[in-house]
């Protein structure tokens, strides 16, 4: 391994084409993962916002809430269940809003009864505003929205972060919801007593899934967790698919330029790695040094590719959903490292066929 | 114990018509504190008895004993670990790592099978070089050291894990004669030195006089063995 090292340290020359290769890689796999997180952070921050809690659909709704009804007699049902602290309506409808500087925004419009870790309790007669809104125009605590079509105004009692779904979304009570949708929307209404979707919260230290299972099996009923109702999303599916495909394919790519690379070079040191195994090294301890060549330029191409993806996700339009997560960092970090060393290790082949006796001719 | 026993050793390469026998029943021992030069033209089969002494090659029949252990049936990874602690080799062309510095080019040998190279081991680079006259040498690169110095540091590679049989390949062919003349009585000054056993091929004449005995193969067959007419240091 010292060897690769040391070759590495002093010949850094002989790597630079790896090296710029894999950092272009690294650039177009950060990009591509900053896009994918971005436009799938965007579009699901009220599901986000439940984490800890179950939501409930209608079985027939695929967990979409648009699709989804729920009665009274279900809900009571759900709150008997072993496991259940409680359960609360969620209800939603895509409207506008005008801010102070008289914009006409695209909402989503969300009535709730339950606080959660992100969400504070429903305000009595205010709302809790995405901080999208905040950012693009200015929304703060006190000022008032005009939501809907007949312009009921709404007084921001909030703002929270990451609560956008594709649009920025506006927080009330379920009955200040269900006010504003009888004036702006009346056909959108639910009947009394029923609601979108149910969030359930479950008594300290309950399973999740197995809460979630219990629920399920209520005829009619759909319970499962924030994520699981984010992989339902049509639109994250359909992004994660195509996302996932381009950075699968990505990384073949790495492993091919790293397999050529060192196919190559394990071709030019045949005399060497001849010589090295007549003084004793086995195939295991020169391909340590491959290896160990390949987790360095890796590293390096990691620095420098997340450096630059930085710098230039910072120069594109703001506007663009493009989110570094740190979690995507450390998944690209392991996929590159682990894509090289196998990459190097298709030189095995060719160094366990390299005879120690042509050292001495 | 002798150094190194051959006994009936027979290596043939190609198969059926295209066969060539390289080693023909050769038959040699090396006492253990026995400088051998083994001689003749080219072809005639010296390298390929170097390669089979020294767990290169197998031979197709026959016995190979280094140190009383037979060395014929040892696996691939028995080969390398033999061929690191019992032999050291000093290759025609050197061939020294040339992006490793002159003492790494010792210390090389000692980290092969997941050992560490140690202050022990450094100290006895170190101590090594200077013998051999290489002691404000150790950071230079090969491609900064001349053809002798790196013929030099080759020996010192060779005699790093201290082995008992050091085996040589055409030492001076690309020296010339004050050179080599070096090269040889620093040789001679180290195996002997340690009471170690060695077998340098030649076909340089100015080497035979730097040997205990002088065996000459031609075509596979050690056809002559004679004590060396002089010895130099």
């Amino acid at each position: 391994m010292m060897i690769g090292i040391k070759e590495l340290l002093r010949q850094p020359g002989r790597f630079a084409s790896v090296g710029v290769a894999l950092t272009v890689l690294v650039v177009l796999l950060t990009v591509l993962g900053g896009f994918l997180d971005g436009l799938e952070l965007n579009q699901t921050g009220p599901y986000r916002a439940h984490e800890g809690r179950l939501l409930v659909f209608s079985e027939q709704s695929e967990n979409l809430i648009q699709r989804s009804e729920l009665n009274k007699a279900q809900a009571t049902q759900l709150a008997e269940v072993d496991g259940v602290a409680a359960v609360g309506a969620l209800n939603q409808i895509a409207s506008t809003a005008s801010a102070s500087d008289g914009e006409i925004l695209d909402i989503v419009l969300f009535g709730y009864d339950l606080a959660t870790d992100v969400l504070p309790p429903p305000p009595s007669d205010g709302a809790v505003a995405d901080d999208a809104m905040a950012e693009s125009n200015d929304v703060a605590a006190g000022d008032t929205l005009i939501v809907g079509a007949n312009s009921e105004p709404v007084i921001v009692a909030s703002v929270v972060g990451d609560l956008s779904q594709g649009s920025p979304t506006v927080w009330v009570s379920t009955n200040r919801w269900r006010e504003i949708v009888e004036v702006s929307n009346p056909a959108a209404l639910p009947p009394e007593d029923v609601n979108q979707a149910l969030v359930i919260e479950p008594v300290p230290d309950a399973d999740l899934d197995l809460l979630a299972a219990d629920l399920s099996s209520i005829d009619g009923i759909s319970a499962v967790t924030a994520s699981g109702a984010i992989d339902s999303l049509p639109v994250v599916q359909q992004q994660s698919t195509t996302f996932e495909g381009i950075i699968g394919l990505t990384y073949v790519v790495t492993l091919l330029v790293v397999a050529l690379f060192f196919a190559l070079i394990t071709l030019e040191r045949i005399g060497l790695y001849a010589v090295l195994k007549a003084v004793g090294a086995g195939t295991k301890d020169l391909m340590a040094g491959i290896s160990a060549q390949a987790v360095c330029v890796s590293a390096v191409a990691l620095i420098l590719g997340f450096g630059i993806s930085l710098i230039f996700i910072n120069v594109l339009p703001a506007d663009l959903p493009v989110r570094l997560v740190p979690s995507r960092l450390g998944q690209i970090a392991v996929g590159v490292v682990f894509t090289s060393i196998i990459g190097s290790l298709f030189s095995l082949r060719r160094v366990l066929r390299i005879d120690p006796a042509e050292a001495i001719g | 114990m002798p150094a190194l026993e051959m006994s009936q050793v027979r290596k043939v390469y190609g198969a059926d018509d295209q066969q060539v026998v390289a080693l023909n029943d050769v038959d040699l021992t090396v006492d253990d504190d026995e400088m051998l030069i083994l001689v003749g033209p080219s072809g005639s089969g010296k390298t390929t008895l170097l390669t089979v002494a020294g767990a290169l090659l197998r031979p197709t029949s026959g016995s190979v004993k280094v140190g009383g252990v037979e060395i014929t049936d040892l696996d691939d990874k028995e080969a390398a670990r033999f061929r690191r602690d019992q032999v050291g080799f000093v290759f025609q062309s050197v061939n020294l790592v040339p992006f490793l510095t002159a003492r790494e080019n010792l210390l090389v040998v000692r980290q092969f099978g997941g050992s560490k190279i140690d202050g022990a081991a450094k100290k006895r680079a170190d101590q090594l070089l200077d013998e051999l006259g290489l002691g404000g040498r150790g950071d230079n690169l090969p491609s900064q050291l001349s053809g002798g110095q790196k013929q030099r540091v080759a020996i010192g590679r060779a005699l790093m894990n201290e082995p008992p049989l050091v085996l040589v390949d055409e030492p001076t062919s690309a020296l010339d004669s004050e050179l080599g003349k070096q090269v040889m009585d620093l040789l001679r000054s180290e195996i002997k030195g340690r009471g170690v056993a060695a077998i340098i091929v030649t076909h340089d004449d100015r080497v035979l006089g730097y040997g205990d005995r002088q065996v000459q193969m031609v075509d596979g067959v050690l056809s002559s063995a004679a004590p060396a007419t002089a010895t130099t240091t």
